[in-house]
């Protein structure tokens, strides 16, 4: 092994104890850190630290491994999927926006320095030609659902590797609308469905009545009783829909019809991260990953972190320019104009791009607890759509109950009772 | 902490080994200081079984879409918990309860919140394997 094989050992190794920080962090806030084994009968000092010296921790780390010459740039061949340089500069990134965020305000990490971080990769990346958005040859109508097909591209900034031929559809969460007495576990909602805008880029709901009934904007030319025409070309490749169809289901097409007599759910499936060209109920098998981190995640996160860092028309611009270079590989033909926004209104529309382009990445469960907007959004509860006499119906799934406690999840109560300096989280 | 690092160790040594590429695994008991890199094979599948713990998993080899991969029998998302997705309520199994303790507030100090490995537990264990492996590669060096 040479001497660069065995200090990029070492720094992968100490960017994998980052991530399991980071991790960390993100789920329960101040941690216990330390950089040397701990003898397992000396507990009485172990300590957990406040959230500022937790975050410092985790972002100097990843600032060290984001050095040249910790990580490389890239990986290849069977070495595919191993930490990076961008990797490295992403989880940095990513801390940073997490610190800056309102439910980490404790940290006094600055919006600027999460938006610098998030900056730093993209301009790296694009004067390496390291990363860009996927688009799919020859398939300019699945550029968003392709990339979530191809076991290695561009996009990709860290990926959680699975074998090449990996029986993915046995354990896949959300889809099998003809399948639905098994394991039909994740199903997206109609507040998500709400959210895609019609395909001119326009919003078909502006809000809800007290009733959750939909405020629709006429302009939009959204009609509840016809809701899945011209929505965002993002919205077909992610959600299945009554009427929709499906190729390659047992050697054949498949068309969703949720009057028929079966266990719907919510109405609708979920068909991200599917192959439409495997027939997933004939024994196809997948080479996909599950991407831990990719390059529309940064730019998400600079736009966040610069409209909440500057409240003026150039960060505005800048934020825009992120969200549009998205929306565009998507086949949204309206680019966002940067002049229409201000700061709270472009951070609603930030959110909303945030929520639609990562959806069931597993990012929302930790955005609307960082944002602090969860005990909102969990306090109604999941619609689903149904059919009655021939109308759509939205229809209630569940009674949800939520308080700010959950923003954090509880240290085991074990691990807080043996050890007097690790204390709970507020609430437990 | 004690607990969680008296079972370091046994995590640590409970590795195993099998294929080839990125997804091997190997048997850290088997690194020394004097070894690390001189038993490279032994050093390289050690470290990629190391990034088996990104995702929590019934194995580090076939991953899981979810990242607490279990949240009752089924693998269900996070996204279940939030207001983009939802637990099938009209499965015959009825909803994921680990689904459920996210939407009622069912969640306690004194219950794991996925069925699994308790997330403090699963990535502490993680890290400290990490802190483990670590010294053994920079004194090497």
């Amino acid at each position: 092994m040479t001497e660069e094989e065995k200090r990029s050992s070492a720094n992968q190794a100490r960017f994998l104890r980052a991530y399991y920080y980071h991790e960390l962090f993100r789920w329960f806030g101040p941690l216990v850190i330390t950089t040397e084994p701990i003898d397992p009968f000396i507990f009485d000092s172990t300590k957990r630290e406040n959230l500022k010296t937790t975050v410092d921790f985790i972002v100097n780390e990843f600032d060290a491994l984001s050095q040249d010459g910790a990580l490389p740039d890239r990986w290849e061949g069977s070495e595919y999927g191993r930490a990076t340089k961008t990797a490295a500069m992403g989880y940095k990134a990513r801390t940073l926006l997490y610190a800056a965020s309102p439910l980490y305000q404790e940290s006094g990490v600055t919006w600027a320095q999460a938006a610098q971080a998030a900056l730093d990769l993209i301009t790296y990346a694009d004067s390496r030609s390291l990363h860009s958005l996927y688009v799919a040859p020859g398939e300019p109508n699945k550029n968003y659902s392709r990339y979530f097909n191809e076991r290695a591209n561009a996009e990709n900034i860290l990926v959680y590797l699975r074998d090449p031929t990996n029986d993915l559809y046995n354990l896949f969460p959300a889809f099998n609308p003809w399948n639905v007495n098994k394991e039909l576990t994740t199903v997206p909602t109609q507040w998500l469905v709400d959210c895609y805008d019609m395909a001119d880029g326009s919003e078909p709901i502006v809000g809800y009545n007290a009733d959750n009934s939909p405020i629709i904007n006429p302009a939009s030319g959204y009609n509840e009783q016809d809701p899945y025409k011209n929505r965002d070309p993002r919205f077909y490749q992610t959600i299945l829909y009554h009427g929709a169809t499906w190729p390659n289901v047992n050697k054949g097409r498949a068309t969703v019809d949720i009057r028929t007599p079966n266990n719907w759910g919510s109405g609708y499936f979920l068909v991200k991260y599917l192959d439409d060209r495997i027939d997933h109920r004939d024994g196809g098998t997948t080479s996909m990953n599950f991407i831990m981190m990719r390059y529309a995640e940064i730019l998400l996160d600079y736009a966040e972190a610069i409209n909440e860092a500057e409240n003026n028309a150039n960060a505005r611009l800048m934020a825009v320019e992120q969200l549009n270079r998205i929306r565009e590989r998507a086949g949204i033909t309206n680019p966002l104009n940067a002049a229409d926004f201000t700061q709270a209104t472009l951070r609603e529309r930030i959110r909303k791009e945030r929520r639609i382009e990562l959806c069931f990445e597993e990012h929302r469960f930790f955005d609307i607890r960082r944002w602090m907007i969860a005990k909102t959004v969990m306090n109604k509860p999941a619609i689903g759509i149904t059919i009655r006499g021939g109308q759509f119906v939205r229809s209630r799934l569940d009674n949800r109950n939520y308080s700010d406690r959950m923003n954090l999840l509880p240290l085991p109560v074990d691990e807080v009772n043996n050890a007097p300096l690790i204390y709970q989280n507020p609430g437990y | 902490m004690k607990k969680i690092y008296f079972l370091i160790l046994i995590a640590v040594l409970s590795l195993s080994c099998n294929k080839e590429g990125l997804l091997d695994s190997t048997d850290l008991d088997e690194l020394t200081d004097e070894k690390v890199f001189t038993d490279v094979e032994n050093t390289r599948r050690a470290l990629i079984n190391l990034y088996g713990n990104m995702r929590q998993a019934s194995n580090n080899n076939s991953g899981s879409f979810s990242q607490l991969f279990d949240m009752n029998v089924t693998v269900a998302m996070l996204d279940n918990a939030t207001d983009d997705g939802a637990g099938n309520t009209t499965r015959n199994a009825g909803i994921s309860p680990g689904i459920q303790k996210y939407i009622t507030g069912a969640i306690s100090g004194t219950s794991n919140p996925v069925v699994l490995t308790h997330p403090w537990r699963f990535f502490t264990e993680a890290s400290a394997t990490l802190i483990y492996f670590l010294p053994i590669l920079t004194n090497a060096l």
